[in-house]
């Protein structure tokens, strides 16, 4: 598949920056930029395989939280991305939740489903591999 | 920069003053940080500039780090005498600060390192006493009263005020998570009693030692304001810099807001606490987004991201409070 082509890819490119190149800059800050560059190398390759299946979990995740604060998208447009119709549903929920009336309960629901997202999320900081 | 450097001392001091080593330092995410050895009348000076970079994950303003600085040399806080300001940017292209360098060393994790318990809760000690220390400075009669903003009891109210506008003029995209965050912050304002100094970014990271672990000088004067110390002290207990802050077991929050409560004499409003801690996350989460957004427009070389893990601590700390 395309998305394991480029996971490949773009694990050899960290692999290669951080075992070639990484211990031959001599500065100091330099070489603190590559490394950032190198891990978020390595989460771009992780999230390579994750995003699709992030975009659906992530749709379903937001309508039940727009739902909560009692507000609706229509955005059943085939033509409209995953990703578009993401955007506009969090730009709905997050103003919704600045007029909406919140309880405890509501607190805790939209929390936890704040958290799934988080745990999700394709681009999250995962454990490095030297 | 040796170049720059070189002709702004020498308009400072009135004779020729030639740039050795130079170094940038590898620390340092709001600033750039130059360390270099300047020689003139004959005597070598260790100096280091902080100098504004094209984009930073805080937008601060130089002039309020220098009235604080400048200020603090007349106190018992030991902090980096401050030598020249260039605050247009006419000698290094950008606003830059130039200090004497302190002897000492910046060790971030000083506090889980390899010393022995007892070394590193006398190091815990002695660090924090800094932050009850500069709590307990006479703001007005250094002169902070005239070059500062006084909150006037509204210290919460400003800094949630604060930080929002930072958000809303960095926000690339619906950020839903802090949206819950604002609505809990605004519905829970707790009532502020005492204006102290609030460094805004105390850590082990912004100390400087010597080889006897004794404390040198408190670093990065940028956020410093009038403000609540509970900023402070939520800032410093936040559970997400638990690695920098606690020595599990040994110096937990709770043992750092005792000694705290007990060296300044202010009382702890619990609530308070928990509050701050709240808006240290969501601090921290605008400047996380204040670098992705510099990253984004090529003004930033370090690499920054979504911050879902602290939206993930965030959710985790307004369900704590709401049970």
């Amino acid at each position: 598949m395309i998305e394991d082509e480029l996971t490949t890819q773009l694990d050899g490119l960290a692999r290669v920056l951080h075992d070639v190149v990484l211990h031959h800059v001599d500065s100091a800050y330099a070489r603190d930029v590559l490394s950032g560059a190198i891990a978020t190398i390595r989460t771009l390759a992780a999230a390579a395989t994750e995003l699709d299946a992030f975009l659906d979990a992530d749709l379903v995740a937001t309508a039940e939280a727009l739902a909560l604060v009692g507000a609706t998208v229509a955005d059943d447009d085939p033509s409209v991305s995953p990703g578009e119709r993401l955007a506009k549903r969090r730009a709905a929920l997050e103003a919704a939740i600045d007029t909406a009336t919140l309880t405890p309960a509501s607190i805790a629901a939209l929390g936890s489903i704040f958290q799934g997202r988080a745990a999700r999320y394709p681009f999250r900081t995962r454990p490095t591999k030297g | 920069m040796k170049e720059a450097f070189a002709a702004w001392l020498t308009a400072e001091v009135g004779q020729p003053v030639t740039i050795g080593w130079i170094e940038r330092a590898s620390y340092g995410f709001s600033r750039e940080n130059w360390l270099f050895d300047a020689t003139w009348a004959g005597q070598t000076h260790a100096l280091i500039a902080r100098r504004d970079p094209p984009g930073s994950v805080l937008r601060t303003d130089r002039r309020i780090e220098t009235a604080v600085l400048d200020a603090l040399e007349r106190s018992a806080v030991p902090v980096p005498t401050l030598r020249w300001v260039d605050l247009t940017g006419r000698w290094a292209a950008r606003p830059c600060l130039v200090m004497d360098r302190v002897q000492g060393t910046c060790q971030p994790l000083v506090l889980n390192s390899d010393r022995s318990l007892a070394q590193r809760v006398a190091v815990a000690e002695r660090i924090y006493d800094q932050l009850a220390a500069i709590h307990g400075l006479d703001w007005r009669a250094l002169g902070l009263g005239d070059r500062l903003e006084i909150p006037s009891g509204d210290a919460p109210g400003r800094a949630l005020e604060h930080w929002t506008t930072e958000l809303r003029a960095v926000q690339r995209e619906p950020e839903p998570e802090l949206a819950l965050v604002r609505r809990w912050l605004g519905d829970h304002l707790p009532r502020s009693t005492t204006t102290t100094l609030v460094h805004g970014d105390f850590k082990p990271g912004n100390v400087l030692l010597d080889a006897d672990d004794r404390v040198t000088a408190v670093l990065d004067w940028e956020t410093a304001h009038l403000g609540d110390p509970h900023e402070d002290l939520g800032w410093v207990t936040n559970p997400l810099r638990a690695g920098e802050h606690r020595i599990a077991g040994s110096w937990e929050p709770a043992d750092l807001v005792h000694r705290w409560a007990t060296t300044t004499g202010i009382a702890v409003d619990h609530d308070a606490l928990r509050w701050w801690q709240i808006l240290a996350n969501y601090k921290l989460a605008v400047i996380v987004l204040t670098g992705v957004g510099a990253f984004h427009d090529g003004l930033l070389e370090r690499i920054h991201q979504q911050p879902v893990g602290i939206y993930r601590l965030l959710m985790t700390q307004l369900i704590a409070a709401e049970k």
